[in-house]
């Protein structure tokens, strides 16, 4: 048995002699954060986490802003598995999920919201305008939020600006079950969208570009 | 002086150590350290299942401990049952519910000469947006040598959405009859039937597609010698497919199989399939078709080298390759093509369970293109190396992950600028590295320590022209967490625990540095649990945390939070039937901007302060095993302060109640059937009071609703 068990160390050490090269290459700045370039300038926003609507806010901002700052903002609002410890995941209406022709993704996660909203912040080249309405069935004052976590379902909505009110185009619209997580004090993180169709609107709308969130995720060519 | 100084410090853990075993009681001795930590709340419902021993089995088999639960509480089976099956059928424990579930379906799977099943699976969930009822039922016939075996599926789904409600529903049916020539071989028809049908009260056009495949199949196993088994399967027919962007009809194959080979120095699993279809296809409206051929092969496989040996090694492969083919308006096919193939690599020294070290490599690819247009081609690239181990040394636990990954994406196909099409391209890396460092310092006190560093590098570059691609960023974290836990009795443990976090974001540009930040957040936590009376239990968590957000380059907008937390419960076993959880939660978190001051000392100026207490209980009482019914009352009371010219002054007061109560069931119909689940009324009021401008009140009316949730699952078996 002796024998054995130093038979089997021998790898061991070797194995463990590898890891210990390993931390020492560890040392060598692979930690250490780039060194930005002096200044401290581009457009200042400061998003600010600190409740479920907050995320909203600046995700309805990101969208609008269109600019690095706000893609930033928008996915700021989204639970990041690296820094939070959980992650983002959209879910599809399965009419919108039947629909679409093209290879589904496994899962919709954080990684593709930010491939998603690349292209989708480019769609139109007008200014954007998003509000977040309330789901009449389900009023804001009976959202639950116990600290920890809270759902809150919203109808959204989207324009792209155009010269005169006329021309404006409504390039997104939909429902929203949108699942939040308190990550730390001054973080509430976006951790579950589940989309719906607005029925209104329907799957296979009479104005083509009165898509949801989901169909547009889809269509954005950040899938597979 | 300096003796008697050293020789007090040398006591004075031993005098800790004699105060402390004054509690009374006993230690409950955890088997291991590794485990000392682990939540112990397990699930106790009406399913008869237990999850003894749940954290050492999940780690033995490398799986997270939920993971084995979810499986366990899936397929109804006890962790031993699944252990056992996933160590008779020599394949992981994640693998064996999906095995058994397909080849209950495999008529070369079964011996017996004369065999009639009947399954029938009804279920129905509500929530509050949405309700779901399933229908299934699966038939199999054997009768000599002629087989017969259907599969059924209906589900109906509603979802409110405004004040209107859509319906979406989705039916199957396979069907699959033929003859067993020999144990190795049978022939047969199948008919596959897909059926989705979506309703929107505001559409014009409601969505529907059908879907029908009429085939032959021919279904092989081999076994050449002791230890290699493989099966081969094809099936061959027509096909008609029917939706509302395109009526596709012609002939459809699949041909899949599986090689198992197991010595004792190698096992391999390998499994592949090739499947398509050649057919003319057209959009609905119009009036011809243009020929398309749709393929995709999928390969995977697991190769092991020395298993169980001190020295080995485990590799995964899979290539997959995917080609469909749409009409366009225009009577054209539009292609879809998707690559994807990677490869991972597990070289494995392993002393015992408690030494051992893994090295692992991985390498992915993926490719997509769909048609010519924006936004239609992506790429990716993964690389990546890993080291884990754990290593046991004089009672000193020492487990560590290092790794290190790097990946590119590329999107050439973004937007056209002056006429050139063009896109960008993401670089990133991720380095991280963590440790956790575990001792029972004494049969009494655990210790725990955890750090961890990671550093993620997005780098971008542009492909041909593109106006405006993300901007260079690095995100930095460390952490530390240290832990000590008390175990004095059985009756009595406590712990302490403080948790340090950094976060770095670090945006590269001049132009984009101005909301680069640096948040540090603190954590100190202290818990207790005492039984004082046999099935009385209080246990308290105390909490403080701070959070602190630099901003780098606007140190004005620099902002601090901190959190007062405390929870209370009581548990309250009066009798194996029935218990009662009281929890009372009271926090208070002022929040304001972190400046320094004039004397040169940093300030918190409080712009915000919430204070929120929770009074909640759980009552639940079990009869008997097939019922359980349980009732939730919460009570929330709210108050923010908000600054109002430099003061705080009340800016909402809020006040809740929830009220939730039902029954779980796990009630045997005659010996065949079976109904389980749980239902549920919420109620909840809600009034709160907000102040505009800190003095006038606002009071909307009460609001209330008022619910039914859950689900529910008949199943019966002939």
């Amino acid at each position: 048995m002796g024998t054995v068990t130093s038979r089997a160390s021998r790898p061991l050490r070797a194995g463990l002699a590898l890891g210990l090269l390993a931390v020492l290459v560890a040392g060598c700045d692979l930690f250490k954060p780039a060194t930005p370039e002096a200044g401290g300038g581009g457009s200042t926003l400061l998003p600010s986490y600190a409740t479920p609507e907050s995320c909203l806010r600046y995700m309805q901002i990101g969208i609008e802003r269109k600019d690095n700052a706000g893609q930033d903002a928008y996915l700021g609002a989204l639970a990041d598995t690296t820094t939070d410890g959980q992650g983002f995941h959209a879910f599809f209406d399965p009419a919108v999920w039947n629909a679409y022709g093209g290879i589904r993704p496994a899962d919709w996660d954080l990684r593709h919201e930010a491939q998603f909203l690349s292209v989708f912040i480019r769609s139109f080249g007008d200014p954007y305008e998003m509000r977040w309405l309330e789901d009449l069935d389900y009023p804001i004052a009976n959202e639950v939020n116990d600290g920890k976590s809270a759902i809150l379902h919203r109808r959204y909505k989207v324009w792209a600006l155009r010269q005169s009110t006329a021309d404006t185009l409504l390039i997104a619209v939909g429902y929203a079950k949108l699942s939040f997580a308190r990550i730390s004090v001054l973080r509430w993180a976006l951790i579950r969208w589940e989309d719906r169709v607005d029925p209104e609107v329907g799957t296979q709308p009479e104005e083509d570009d009165q898509r949801t969130f989901g169909y547009r995720r889809l269509n954005a060519g950040a899938g597979g | 002086m300096i003796r008697s100084r050293r020789l007090a410090l040398l006591l004075l853990p031993a005098a800790l150590e004699l105060i402390l075993a004054v509690l009374p009681g006993h230690a409950q001795q955890a088997a291991s350290s590794r485990y000392a930590f682990a939540d112990t709340t397990l699930l106790r419902d009406t399913l008869g299942l237990r999850f003894d021993r749940l954290f050492p089995v999940a780690d033995s088999l490398s799986l997270t401990p939920d993971t084995l639960r979810a499986l366990s509480l899936r397929y109804r089976w006890s962790l031993e049952r699944l252990v056992w099956l996933a160590d008779s059928l020599r394949m992981p424990v994640d693998s064996v519910g999906v095995y058994l579930d397909r080849e209950r379906f495999n008529p070369l799977a079964s011996a017996v000469r004369r065999l009639t099943t009947f399954r029938y699976n009804s279920g129905y969930t509500i929530h509050q947006t949405s309700s779901s009822w399933s229908n299934s039922g699966d038939y199999k016939l054997v009768l000599g040598s002629l087989f017969l075996q259907n599969t059924t599926n209906i589900m109906m789904d509603r979802y409110t959405a405004g004040t209107q409600t859509s319906l979406r529903q989705t039916r199957s049916s396979g069907t699959e009859g033929g003859w067993r020539f020999s144990p190795n071989l049978s022939l047969g028809a199948r008919a596959n039937l897909d059926r989705f049908n979506s309703r929107d009260p505001g559409s014009i056009n409601n969505q529907g597609e059908s879907k029908n495949e009429f085939q032959l199949s021919i279904r092989t196993r081999q076994q050449p010698r002791r230890g290699l088994r493989s099966e081969v399967n094809f099936f061959s027919g027509l096909l008609d497919l029917s939706n509302f962007q395109q009526v596709k009809r012609g002939a459809s194959a699949d041909l899949n199989g599986t090689l198992r080979l197991q010595s004792r120095y190698v096992t391999h699993d390998l499994s592949g399939q090739v499947n398509g279809n050649l057919s003319r296809t057209r959009t609905p409206n119009a009036p011809s078709s243009a020929r398309t051929s749709d393929l995709s092969n999928n390969l995977r496989g697991t190769l092991g080298l020395l298993p169980g040996k001190p020295v080995g090694l485990n590799l995964n492969y899979a290539i997959r390759r995917i080609r469909v083919e749409t009409p366009t308006d225009s009577g054209t096919a539009r292609q879809v093509r998707t690559f994807n193939s990677n490869v991972d690599a597990t070289l494995r020294l392993r002393q015992n369970n408690d030494r051992y070290v893994n090295v692992n490599g991985r390498y992915g690819s993926q490719d997509q293109a769909q048609g010519g247009t924006l936004n239609s081609t992506s790429s990716r690239l993964d690389l990546g190396f890993g080291l884990d181990g754990r290593f046991l040394l004089a009672g000193w636990n020492l487990e560590s992950r290092f790794s290190l990954a790097n990946s590119r994406s590329e999107y050439p196909t973004r937007a056209v600028t002056n006429g050139v099409t063009g896109g960008y391209g993401e670089s990133l890396k991720v380095a991280t590295i963590d440790a956790t460092l575990t001792r029972n310092l004494t049969r009494k006190i655990l210790l725990r320590a955890t750090g961890g560093v990671s550093l993620n590098s997005y780098r971008y570059f542009v492909i041909g022209k593109y106006p405006n691609p993300p901007v260079d960023r690095d995100q930095y974290r460390q952490s530390y967490r240290i832990e000590a836990q008390y175990n004095s009795s059985t009756r009595f443990n406590s712990g302490l625990v403080l948790d340090v976090t950094r976060n770095v974001l670090v945006n590269l540009r001049a132009g984009s540095t101005a909301s680069n930040t640096e948040a540090t957040a603190y954590r100190a936590e202290w818990r207790w649990s005492y039984r004082m009376l046999p099935g009385l239990t209080a246990s308290q968590n105390n909490s403080i945390g701070a959070d602190y957000m630099h901003f780098n380059f606007l140190p004005t907008s620099d902002r601090l939070s901190l959190d007062y937390n405390t929870v209370t419960t009581l548990n309250a076993v009066f009798s194996p039937r029935f218990t009662v959880d009281i929890r009372h939660n009271a926090r208070r978190q002022p929040s304001g901007t972190y400046t320094k001051f004039v004397d040169g000392l940093y300030y918190l100026s409080r712009s915000e302060e919430n204070e929120n207490y929770t009074l909640s209980a759980r009552l639940a009482y079990t009869p008997n095993p097939a019922f359980s019914f349980f009732m939730q009352p919460d009570y929330l009371a709210g108050e923010r302060d908000a600054s109002q010219a430099g003061a705080l002054v009340p800016a909402r007061i809020s006040r809740q109640l929830n009220f939730s109560g039902g029954a779980s069931l796990n009630l045997p119909l005659g010996p065949k059937g079976r109904l389980t689940g749980d239902i549920l009324r919420t109620y909840r009021a809600d009034r709160a009071i907000n102040y505009t401008g800190g003095v006038v009140p606002l009071s909307p009316p009460r609001t209330e609703s008022d619910f039914w949730n859950g689900s529910l699952q008949l199943s019966w078996e002939l």
